[in-house]
């Protein structure tokens, strides 16, 4: 195997990597500053409420957060850190990630970071993490404008449909990702329970429900739910893990 | 009236507006996510071959082109025209930009639907792309260091458990917010005839999207609005 990581990891992959967060960054803060601009002028949110939805995301975001940290560190010795920080920390997802990069390196005829795995097997990994992952912002450039344009029509014709469906079409799709999470269906007569998965997923559920409850005279517990309920979860997991060993 | 004066600032300067910051930044964001693959092939000179590109990227695109373009459909309620830009730019979406969402929502009692909640979609998915960039710098410049002193058991426990309980966390958020129990009804039925549908678990998230959608058409078009009967 070359060398490769030490071009995986070289200044001019650092630079291209540190531009494309910087894109990021400023996104972000400008579509913050667009909205708080909005709010402030027509007086949409209290700074109260501000202050309570940072908070919020502040503490909703670092659970998630951890567990990216812990899936993806791995990655970090197979493609390097530049190619890590741009494919895990602003465009993609560790699994897609990790799937296209072993494509890229299949097409090839080697195996990711095993012997074989060098510079131009490591090169074509990028094209297939890069072109794979551009789908997704492609079909966004072209949707976006037209979801916007039927929304903004049905706002006006049925507003009753938008809240239905801002409530089940989330609802169904996280009911099937904690479905999925939990157990291993592989068909209907054969499907296999993952207790610790599932008590997890209990756990949480539960926690939120009684955090709902608890958050109509303990205003503050709202901001905390989400952390709560994913602290109950992790902690239900690992119990049921244990005692089953 | 103020409400009608938020209603044409809006659709006449903060959608469009957005619709501009978005296209312009995800353009960006698209070439400059490209240029490493052209660096790396044509300055370093490790171009891997035409054919080789194409057998990496056919079966991914066949695996994964569908979700392409379902997934910004099916978010796209939830996250609305500038959360929509911002999320796919970002990535993480199901793990941490719609609890983020979801949970700022219900923090400030903003009903789905409304400016109010748009606006504190933003707010929370521009907070939570800061936070999590902080992590991520911290994984590429110390990740095995930080992973060295953390207790195996914890290591074992976030990546096992994290999704399964926020899933079901943020399931039973959006839940809360149904305000009829017949729409949870529904949401049971759906989700339960996606799971047992003969497919893999990558493609029924799309087909949850999909059911969801058609589910909540039928159900806005045969049932009607409580409050209007009475």
């Amino acid at each position: 195997m070359d060398d490769y990581l030490s071009v995986a990891n070289s200044t001019a992959m650092w630079v291209l990597a540190l531009v494309l967060v910087s894109i990021v960054v400023v996104q972000a803060l400008m579509y913050l500053r667009h909205a708080l601009a909005f709010s402030d002028k027509f007086g949409l949110l209290t700074p109260e409420e501000k202050a309570r939805v940072y908070k919020t995301a502040t503490i909703t975001s670092i659970g998630p957060a951890v567990a990216v940290f812990i899936v993806s560190v791995s990655l970090v010795a197979l493609i390097g850190a530049p190619m890590t920080l741009m494919r895990i920390g602003v465009i993609g997802s560790a699994v897609f990630e990790l799937y296209a990069s072993a494509q890229g390196a299949t097409a090839l005829g080697v195996e990711l970071g095993k012997e074989g795995y060098g510079l131009q097997a490591f090169t074509n990994s990028v094209w297939a993490m890069t072109l794979g992952g551009s789908g997704w912002i492609i079909a966004t450039l072209i949707l976006t404008k037209r979801l916007g344009n039927a929304q903004a029509k049905m706002r006006t014709s049925s507003p009753r449909t938008l809240i239905i469906m801002g409530v089940i079409t989330p609802a169904v799709i996280f009911l099937v990702l904690s479905i999925n999470a939990a157990f291993n269906i592989r068909s209907l007569g054969n499907i296999e329970v993952e207790a610790d998965k599932l008590a997890a997923a209990l756990g949480a559920a539960l926690s939120m429900l009684l955090f709902r409850h608890l958050g109509k005279t303990q205003p503050w517990l709202k901001e905390w739910s989400l952390g709560f309920g994913l602290l109950i979860g992790l902690a239900a997991g690992q119990l049921t893990h244990t005692m089953m060993a | 009236m103020r409400n009608a004066e938020a209603d044409s600032f809006y659709s006449q300067t903060f959608i469009p507006r957005a619709h501009r910051l978005g296209i312009v930044t995800l353009v960006l964001g698209l070439v400059f996510s490209l240029l490493p693959a052209f660096y790396l092939s044509f300055v370093v000179g490790a171009w891997p071959g035409f054919e080789a590109v194409l057998r990496a990227f056919i079966p991914i695109a066949a695996f994964v082109g569908v979700i392409w373009i379902i997934e910004p459909l099916s978010y796209f309620p939830m996250l609305g025209v500038a959360g929509t830009y911002m999320s796919f730019l970002s990535g993480n979406i199901g793990n941490m930009r719609l609890p983020v969402v979801i949970g700022s929502q219900t923090a400030v009692n903003a009903e789905l639907g409304t400016r109010k909640a748009e606006v504190v979609a933003v707010i929370g998915i521009a907070v939570s792309v800061l936070i999590n960039l902080v992590f991520v710098l911290a994984m590429v410049l110390l990740g095995n260091l930080i992973l060295n002193h953390l207790p195996q058991f914890a290591i074992d426990m976030l990546k096992n458990y994290t999704l399964p309980s926020i899933y079901a966390a943020v399931f039973m958020m959006f839940l809360g917010a149904a305000k009829e129990s017949m729409h949870v009804l529904v949401v049971i039925v759906v989700a339960l005839i996606v799971v047992a549908l003969p497919i893999s678990e990558i493609v029924n998230v799309t087909a949850a999207g999909v059911g969801g959608i058609l589910a909540s058409l039928l159900v806005a078009r045969f049932t009607s609005d409580r409050r209007e009967k009475a």
